[in-house]
């Protein structure tokens, strides 16, 4: 157990900074998947046909190609991207490749989930709002977005269990996140069980604590059908 | 940053290679791991709390733990275990082929029961009773009736579930298993383009889930042909 404590001897205190970088990571790759999806969302969503083939082909690849994959292209060739058209020169951490291939890859299971939510909100309700004169911009954020927020709820969750555990991929490229640091304590110590047991339960707790979370954001956006069940 | 057609070239037999690793991933797990998910499924929903919670719990290690931590656990812990090396099981555990095999077994068999379990459920009681008044043997009303009914309920999830598995492999090259992302890589690193090999590597995963897209389509049509609107 003392390979556990915070002092130089044990790995706790390393570990806790692992834990901590792993839940940044997924946090911040989470929330711009959020934001870049429901912009890809509305792409989908578009009646215009090129709008929608860049969608489909975004789809497509974001879906059809390992996160690992995405992650490594991303670590490589960010710096080379950013120099020939930015022309700046940036170091990409492990973190940044991480955040930003995440987000590639998550915002389309967003973006998928956000059309679905909306094209699920009846046609009435579009209808009803615009009968009673509701403009464009409270049509959205009074009807269409507290309905659709509801259904997409159970994909977003879906979506964040995996993202969470995707960044453990992100350590294959050196990031020092809990799987790296629990692998190395490992190798070290020779106690392989322990630490990839405190790394499981890590990731288990969090997802537990998701799910618990969800629940009552559940019951809190689906207020208005307590009575109708 | 620009695609180079000749090493793009040069880089298709290595590339077959890691398919053909993949493949040999891929094979056995789905025939494993749907082998044991009918049993762990049945487990889940067993009246017995005894048997029903010790399995919940397995379940939810296998399915909340990242499948890196889990290769890892195999390769760096099971095999590197006194009691598996010094018994018969290192003649399987030595190989960290068989170790991926392993832990992406156990892995995909958790999700499977939890599909096959929630397909299971969602029968509904009144079918059930009915077969139960037509004098069905329970035997036969499970294995005729609630069983495929389960597995067509359960279809979609299984889709999702193989097209994430099938991507998930490519974290194998964690524990020295040359597969294609392994190949590329090592082409990375020799021919100093990020770009190419990455993209080839890309190209060829992409092609390996439409097949199983394809494959999922013509099963779900077949499975769902009596679903056709009447009127046309």
């Amino acid at each position: 157990m003392e390979l556990l404590g915070l002092g130089a001897e044990g790995y706790g205190d390393e570990l806790l900074w692992g834990f901590a970088l792993t839940l940044w990571l997924a946090l911040a790759s989470f929330f711009l998947s959020c934001v870049v999806g429901l912009l890809l969302g509305f792409v989908a969503l578009s009646r215009r046909r090129l709008a929608r083939g860049f969608w489909r082909g975004y789809r497509s690849v974001a879906m059809g190609v390992p996160s690992v994959l995405v992650i490594f292209f991303v670590y490589f060739n960010l710096p080379y991207l950013l120099r020939s058209i930015l022309a700046v020169d940036v170091e990409i951490t492990a973190l940044t490749a991480g955040i930003v291939a995440l987000t590639l890859v998550y915002a389309a299971y967003t973006g998928e989930v956000v059309r679905g939510a909306v094209s699920n909100v009846p046609a009435g309700q579009f209808e009803a709002a615009r009968a009673l004169g509701v403009g464009t911009f409270h049509l959205w954020r009074l009807v269409v977005i507290p309905q659709a927020f509801r259904l997409a709820l159970p994909g977003l969750t879906n979506i964040w269990l995996i993202l969470l555990k995707d960044t453990a991929l992100v350590s294959l490229v050196g990031l020092e996140d809990i799987v790296r640091v629990a692998n190395i304590a490992a190798g070290t110590t020779q106690e392989p069980f322990l630490f990839y047991i405190v790394a499981m339960l890590a990731f288990v707790a969090v997802a537990g604590l998701s799910m618990m979370a969800v629940h009552k954001a559940e019951a809190w956006a689906g207020r208005g059908f307590a009575d109708a069940r | 940053m620009i695609f180079d057609v000749s090493l793009a070239w040069d880089l298709v037999p290595s590339l077959l290679e890691g398919t053909l690793v993949t493949v040999m991933l891929l094979v056995p797990t789905f025939v494993l791991g749907l082998a044991i998910s009918v049993p762990f499924a049945l487990a889940r929903l067993s009246k017995r709390p005894l048997l029903r919670w010790p399995v919940w719990a397995v379940s939810v290690f296998l399915r909340g733990a990242p499948q890196l931590v889990l290769l890892y656990m195999v390769y760096n812990g099971f095999a590197l275990w006194d009691v598996v090396r010094e018994s018969f099981l290192w003649a399987f555990f030595k190989e960290p082929y068989n170790c991926a095999i392993f832990a992406f077994t156990i892995n995909h068999a958790a999700f499977l029961a939890e599909i096959w379990r929630g397909g299971l459920a969602a029968v509904p009681k009144e079918l059930m009773e009915g077969c139960d008044a037509l004098g069905l043997p329970k035997r036969v009303a499970f294995l005729k009736v609630r069983m495929p009914l389960a597995f067509r309920y359960g279809l979609s999830g299984y889709r999702n579930e193989v097209i994430l598995f099938v991507k998930g492999t490519a974290a194998v090259s964690a524990i020295t298993v040359f597969d294609i992302l392994a190949f590329a890589n090592e082409a990375v690193e020799l021919t100093y383009d990020p770009f190419t090999p990455l993209v080839m590597a890309a190209l060829v995963y992409w092609l390996i889930v439409q097949v199983f897209q394809f494959l999922f389509d013509k099963a779900e049509r077949r499975l769902n042909r009596y679903m056709k609107p009447a009127t046309s």
